[in-house]
């Protein structure tokens, strides 16, 4: 029994870390109707981009973790500007190919300049061995998960009471009925982006001193983004949420239980039984996010 | 035939001769590749060119046809040859398995679910150990050999006749997709593409129609991958990764979809180019992807397109104007 | 009329590209005041694997560079070919025709991936050159080497087999029951086969066998699984960017067990990685080569500003044995430097003799390794041959 609590909490922390991740890909989908392939990318590259404040040029933890929210919403209207801004109306077969382009060119640009030597930050929290209940964690991995709710709390509360928020839902919901009543899309997209590579911020700054960093990180973390988003209704945040940490779960219950090799498969064996029992995800797909 | 096709015609008969008579292994083995390419380029245009959807999957089916030969052959001593036939079946089998769900969704779900398919597929032939030997690879597959009469024999055991045979499925794969696009069946893929809705309410079954360009697909995919056992003689799982996915993106979107020319032409380049510039992988792979990012965004209409622009500006064209597609 | 004219005229304007890229691919030479010997190596350098890659080519350069600072081979200055294979066997026969017929090489070393490196094989043997590997896992490549069919081809690498003996026999002093973790590739998978068999044969009880997939970042519902059955020891196969948070979670689990690597466990990029010497202290690890400050380790930190990694060590001294073989052969000709090989009896003090056996499999020494407070300290050596 115990064992089995170990494993729901086990899976609870590798789901935060996913549910930080999905929740600007399910963001991206819902407001602009983008599949951004890229969004694994865009964490690795957060991913050195805190190795380069945290490791190499030695910031402290609290002013790095700081840092990193605002270069990463730099990133990411810089993204939005050169991949996301040309494409916007276009086809979504064209999106789709923009993005998966960007990927390409972000996963071997980082191998070209920076070479593919994996990197690790770990920090003092990461070196904290906490006990409670039995059960003994990292301090870093006890911030994640006590980060993670907070962020999606706010994340929650941004896009019901606040003006952009709102508008962002209301693009979701209808895009030219957004536009029309004087909504643009050009800043909505900013705006997308910018809370997309925020919260990969974030991410990063909770989940890198757990793992290492390495240029070929990014695509199995879209993908098991894009499986979360399927499953919990595509472009819903809430949704992807809850997917994302029952899909941490199910990955380490069937890794304790069932056979380890087979952890990748549950996240695309949950994504094909969802397209074939419930195509439009748990939580539906009332119109919006 | 008109004066020009006739001309082009010769033309290409000839660039594709050349290599035989030159003999040289390296530029054989290369433009193998490169037929092989052409193969699934054209398979995977006509999915994603001609009846427009955007299926992520392709590898997987190329996989199921490399699998089905090297294990018939290395394990069952079937000869190489009908297993191609099989191979064709299981592609078609897998494209319905793959098709069936996915094309509940629309769109971007659609390409997602596909994705996703195609992964569990590539998780499987990695982690079926009886099956596939895994990470172990297949090894040991027999090369194709096909006896014409008066002595010939065909073999992909060296590069000059492992290049005609590919030449002969490359434009076996040519012909089908152009006879299919010039049919009935092709002008209800194009309906589809152009316009989903309408061609519904015009009385097409789109499903039929889509799930059929999505089987043929997968069949010739299958039969290339076939080819491609007997030729590297090894079956590894890294046969169905994402890479060949974007590598043929790459190729469909600039050769322009839906151009079985353009297609090909980008086929061909997009294996040659690489080769005649060895420069560093990951460089290479960056300028590919920024060229992919620069055709989906300035180049609509692909290399196509911008040939058609060419050919109509040139100085003493007929008038007639020749369609895109 | 003038509508085929003006195509013909199109396509001529392409031909001189055709014919270039034509003639590079057929083979163009260059001459020189001194004919360089021509070598190749075929590495991973793209896609997830591609650090094998970047070893590969370090290692090899570093060995050309010392050979050619020393006067060369025969006199001759070596010049290197590095081609990508992308892990991938069709684009492994290309890749290694691009040596073969472009940059005419002597011989070549192969790839780490052992499915390109079979995928070669029928190709080395048609055209008559040499294949040295250095890192491809899979037993078949030896079994069709040398008297098994292929003569061209040759393995500088010991056998996972022979490695997973050396470890058993030390866990085996120290434990009766241990649990395995392993990549699901083909190294892992191989290697779990080997220690489970060896293992077992030695009277240590297994508790279960953990795949994991290179690059995934949690590991601990399988430290979980395995803490839960309470092992001595642990057999660990992992490359370094696996075994760090690997490591880092099986602290944070608070779990205890003797740690017995295979791969680069016991190594200085590991250490670099976790960045605490606390963490897997004491672990001990069999490999095929150790850090010694030879010679070879301190021109390599004075070329590349760092210690060597795992993959570097084999490459660097293959280049060395084909050189060797074509002082042997006192030519640089394909047939001759595959029948020089057969002939090659090479000690290298920081790596053990390399003689290749009638399957044209060489056995260098075993090192026993062990991690002491961040740094690698070498226990022991054996011959990998058995006695």
């Amino acid at each position: 029994m115990r064992l089995v609590l170990e494993q729901v909490l086990n899976g609870l922390t590798t789901g935060a870390m996913y549910a930080l991740v999905a929740a600007g890909l399910a963001l991206t989908v819902g407001v602009l109707r983008v599949v951004n392939f890229s969004h694994g990318d865009l964490f690795m590259l957060g991913g050195y981009l805190f190795w380069a404040l945290y490791i190499h040029l030695r910031v402290p933890y609290p002013v790095a973790a700081l840092l990193m929210v605002p270069l990463m919403v730099l990133l990411g209207i810089v993204y939005q500007h050169v991949v996301i801004r040309p494409v916007v109306r276009r086809a979504w077969q064209v999106q789709l190919i923009a993005t998966l382009a960007a990927a390409t060119m972000i996963n071997n640009g980082v191998i070209w300049l920076l070479g593919s030597t994996p990197q690790s930050t770990p920090t003092t929290l990461s070196r904290t061995i906490v006990q409670f209940l039995g059960f003994s964690m990292s301090a870093q991995r006890l911030l994640m998960l006590l980060a993670a709710p907070a962020v999606f709390v706010a994340l929650h509360l941004f896009l019901q009471r606040s003006r952009i928020g709102q508008a962002m839902r209301a693009v979701s919901q209808n895009r030219e009925a957004a536009e029309a009543v004087g909504i643009e899309l050009p800043v909505m997209a900013l705006w997308t982006f910018a809370i997309g590579t925020a919260l990969i911020g974030i991410a990063n700054v909770l989940v890198t001193p757990v793992y290492t960093v390495f240029p070929a990180m990014g695509l199995m973390l879209t993908l098991k983004g894009f499986a979360v988003m399927t499953v919990g209704g595509f472009g819903r945040v809430n949704g992807t949420i809850f997917a994302a940490l029952m899909l941490g779960v199910v990955e380490a219950l069937g890794a304790g239980y069932i056979h380890s090799g087979f952890t990748d498969a549950f996240a695309f064996i949950a994504m094909v039984l969802t397209l074939l029992l419930r195509p439009q995800g748990l939580f539906g797909r009332k119109v919006g996010i | 035939m008109r004066p020009a096709a006739r001309a082009s015609a010769v033309l290409v008969a000839a660039v594709v001769a050349a290599p035989v008579m030159l003999g040289a292994e390296y530029l054989l083995r290369v433009l193998i590749l490169a037929g092989i390419f052409v193969v699934l380029a054209i398979s995977y245009d006509l999915i994603v060119g001609q009846v427009g959807s955007l299926s992520l999957a392709h590898p997987a089916f190329y996989g199921v046809g490399a699998y089905t030969t090297g294990i018939l052959t290395t394990r069952y001593g079937l000869d190489p040859l009908p297993t191609f036939l099989v191979a064709a079946a299981l592609g078609a089998v897998t494209a319905v398995v793959v098709g069936i769900p996915s094309f509940r969704l629309r769109d971007r779900s659609f390409a997602i679910g596909t994705l996703g398919m195609a992964w569990v597929l590539q998780l499987v032939a990695n982690n079926w150990i009886g099956l596939t030997r895994g990470p172990m690879c297949i090894t040991g597959v027999p090369p194709l050999m096909i006896m014409l009469p008066g002595g010939v024999e065909l073999t992909t055991i060296f590069p000059r006749t492992g290049y005609v045979l590919i030449v002969v499925i490359a434009i076996a794969t040519y012909l089908i997709a152009w006879a299919i696009n010039s049919s009935r069946v092709g002008r209800a893929f194009h309906a589809i593409r152009e316009n989903e809705l309408l061609a519904e309410m015009q009385g097409v079954n789109s499903l039929f129609y889509k799930m059929l360009a999505l089987g043929i697909g997968a069949a010739i995919a299958a039969v290339a991958g076939g080819y491609y056992a007997t030729y590297s003689s090894v079956v590894c799982p890294s046969e169905m990764a994402m890479m060949y996915t974007i590598t043929l993106l790459i190729i469909v979107y600039l050769g322009g979809a839906g151009s079985l020319r353009g297609v090909t032409v980008a086929a061909v380049v997009f294996v040659v180019l690489p080769e005649v510039l060895r420069v560093a992988a990951a460089a290479r792979l960056f300028v590919y992807g920024g060229l992919l990012l620069g055709a989906a965004i300035y180049l609509p209409g692909g290399v196509e397109a911008l040939i058609n622009r060419v050919e109509r500006a040139w100085p003493g064209r007929s008038a007639t104007p020749r369609s895109g597609r | 009329m003038t509508g085929l004219v003006s195509r013909a005229t199109r396509w001529a304007r392409l031909l001189p590209v055709i014919a270039a890229s034509t003639a590079l691919m057929a083979g163009a030479t260059h001459a020189g005041p001194v004919e360089p010997i021509r070598l190749g190596i075929s590495g991973v350098m793209s896609g997830p694997l591609s650090v094998i890659g970047e070893d590969y080519r370090e290692g090899a350069h570093l060995a050309v560079e010392q050979i050619n600072a020393a006067g060369g081979v025969l006199g001759r200055p070596i010049q290197l070919f590095v081609v990508d294979n992308q892990c991938d066997p069709a684009q492994g026969i290309n890749a290694a025709g691009n040596l073969i017929f472009a940059h005419r090489v002597a011989a070549f070393i192969g790839s780490s991936c052992s499915g390109v490196t079979l995928a070669v094989m029928p190709v080395i043997q048609r055209i008559g050159i040499v294949q040295l590997t250095v890192g491809s896992t899979n037993p078949r490549i030896t079994e069709q080497a040398g008297r098994g069919g292929n003569i061209w081809q040759f393995r500088m690498n010991i056998d996972d087999a022979i490695m997973a003996r050396g470890t058993s026999e030390l866990l085996a002093d120290e434990a009766r029951v241990a649990a395995i973790i392993a990549p699901d590739n083909d190294f892992g998978r191989g290697a779990a086969d080997a220690f489970r068999a060896n293992l077992t044969s030695k009277g240590v009880r297994i508790t279960s066998t953990e795949l994991y997939t290179s690059g995934q970042p949690d590991f601990r519902p399988l430290l979980s699984k395995i803490k839960a059955a309470n092992p001595e020891a642990l057999v660990v196969v992992a490359d370094a960017p696996d075994a760090a948070p690997m490591a880092q979670q099986f602290v944070e689990l608070g779990m205890s067990a003797k740690i017995f690597g295979r791969g680069s466990v016991v190594s200085a990029e590991f250490v670099r990685l976790v960045r605490d010497n606390r963490i897997w202290n004491g672990a001990k690890e069999v490999n095929r080569w150790a850090p010694s400050n030879s010679r070879f380790e301190q021109d390599y930190a004075r070329r590349y500003g760092r210690p060597p990694r795992i993959h570097a060590p084999l490459p660097y001294y293959g280049i060395h044995v084909l050189a060797e073989a074509i002082r042997l052969a006192r030519s640089d000709e394909r047939r001759a430097i595959r029948d020089a090989l057969t002939q090659v009896n090479l000690t290298f003090p920081e790596l053990g003799p390399v003689r290749f056996n009638e399957f044209h499999q060489a056995h260098p020494d075993m090192f026993i390794t062990q991690l002491r407070d961040g740094a690698v300290v070498t226990l022991g050596r054996r011959p990998s041959l058995a006695r």
